[in-house]
């Protein structure tokens, strides 16, 4: 309990409380208010008693006859008390009210400056764990992309170089020929402008252009196409990328910005 | 300084009965023997003082101590000193008695106190702390001294008799209201004549 909440008049009367001057209801209000943890009463009332027991040593010492001290020693030597106390306790402190010496207060002060240092630390490593976390799953993906690469890379048979024939664009192609997959992997194509798409073209030993599909670079001028061989498609003799009207063509019209010899 | 030893004094005092309190939560004998020697005289003086019986007192004082026996391991030092916590105990025994005597009928014992030997020398304190013990009783002495009569009278009534406020106004022919303003007054001049022996 912070704050006595007793009256000016129920604070007098716990002088009367320790004369034993009080009614059982006032006595019960008293030590209800007390056992609530109002330390400021608790301290004024055991005053008070250390006060009035005080009274005692103003009365003319007399002493008990003998027969009291044999008979109390007597008592005790034969009975046993009923519960074996476990061990005295001495009542200890509270730990806020125990005083504290200057290095007690400096190592104090330290430890929670420590403390603190250590939460912000501890704040700032968990932002930058989270940040580190994204950037991994970035890099996984980008690995898994990767594996992708080199696994059809290792199960293709052929791999097809195109060269940039307007711009510097480049790339390659990996043919699995076990299973007429292909992936194209381009890079430095621009993207293509409003009402243009790039579309990809395999090139018989016939001359027939035969369309693989259309499209888009992202803004970085790369893409990768996965693709199958197309069916009516014989042996093939070269690839090639060409810019067409936004929907594609049935042949080649655009200027070829890529093309790779099989 | 003077004020400084006769606290350090009181301290010690108090550090060897907590001592052998905790002796004699451990049941040791010789504990409870060497603490009846050093507070039989305060309890009985004060039972005596209520019960003005000898042979009564004598009982309450037996009873006390077998208390103290009985529930060393329950004395919480947090609640005050040795002595008071002893006085309270025999004060709530010695009222008890005194009431149950009343309500029984009997005529109250006058004690003649010259049967008695009035001594200051108290066989089991050592020279320091008997001389801490009478400092204690010219204090409380000159605080009671200080008090009117009827001021005076009225603790006595209500401390060493257990009488309430309005059998002590009815036995002073006061107001009640004078006798609660005497005895606040009074205790107040008590706690402040004796502040040096309340440990902080």
């Amino acid at each position: 309990m912070k704050f006595c909440n007793l009256s000016k008049q129920q604070k007098e009367s716990l002088t009367d409380y320790a004369l034993g001057l009080l009614t059982a209801q006032e006595v019960k209000a008293i030590e209800s208010h007390i056992a609530k943890g109002c330390t400021s009463c608790q301290q004024e009332v055991t005053e008070l008693q250390e006060v009035l027991a005080n009274l005692a040593y103003g009365l003319p010492k007399q002493q008990p006859a003998d027969k009291v001290r044999r008979q109390l020693l007597a008592r005790a030597a034969t009975e046993v008390r009923p519960n074996r106390p476990l061990k005295f306790v001495v009542p200890k402190r509270p730990w806020y009210s125990m005083p504290l010496h200057l290095g007690s207060r400096v190592a104090a002060a330290l430890i929670v400056l420590m403390l603190l240092a250590e939460t912000v630390y501890l704040i700032q490593f968990n932002r930058r764990a989270l940040l580190l976390d994204g950037q991994i799953a970035q890099l996984k993906e980008q690995i898994n992309k990767k594996q992708d690469i080199i696994s059809t890379m290792s199960k293709s048979r052929r791999l097809i170089i195109l060269d940039g024939k307007v711009i510097k664009a480049s790339g390659q192609a990996f043919w699995d020929t076990n299973h007429n997959s292909w992936l194209f992997y381009i890079q430095k194509l621009p993207p293509a402008p409003k009402g243009k798409v790039y579309q990809l073209w395999f090139i018989t030993d016939k001359n027939e252009a035969i369309s693989g599909g259309l499209f888009q670079t992202d803004v970085n001028g790369s893409v990768q196409l996965p693709l199958k061989t197309p069916r009516d498609c014989a042996t093939i003799r070269e690839t090639a990328i060409s810019l067409e009207p936004e929907g594609g063509s049935e042949k080649p019209r655009g200027a070829i910005y890529l093309s790779g010899p099989v | 300084m003077e004020a400084q030893c006769l606290v350090f004094d009181q301290q010690q005092a108090e550090m060897t009965g907590r001592e052998l309190i905790e002796r004699m939560a451990q049941q040791d004998q010789l504990a409870l023997q060497e603490f009846y020697d050093r507070y039989n005289k305060l309890v009985f003086s004060f039972v005596l003082k209520v019960l003005s019986c000898r042979n009564e007192a004598e009982e309450v004082v037996l009873e006390v101590f077998w208390q103290v026996w009985q529930q060393s391991n329950q004395y919480n030092q947090t609640r005050g000193t040795i002595s008071a916590w002893l006085v309270m105990m025999a004060r709530s025994r010695a009222i008890d008695r005194r009431r149950a005597r009343e309500r029984a009928g009997n005529i109250l014992y006058i004690v003649d106190n010259s049967e008695f030997q009035d001594t200051h020398q108290d066989s089991g304190l050592d020279p320091e702390e008997q001389f801490y013990n009478l400092e204690q009783r010219e204090a409380v002495l000159s605080a009671l001294a200080e008090m009117g009569d009827k001021q005076r009278k009225a603790i006595e009534l209500a401390y060493f008799s257990g009488l309430s406020q309005s059998e002590i106004a009815t036995q002073l022919q006061e107001p009640l209201g004078t006798i609660k303003t005497r005895i606040r007054a009074g205790v107040q001049i008590l706690r402040e004549r004796l502040k040096r022996f309340i440990e902080p």
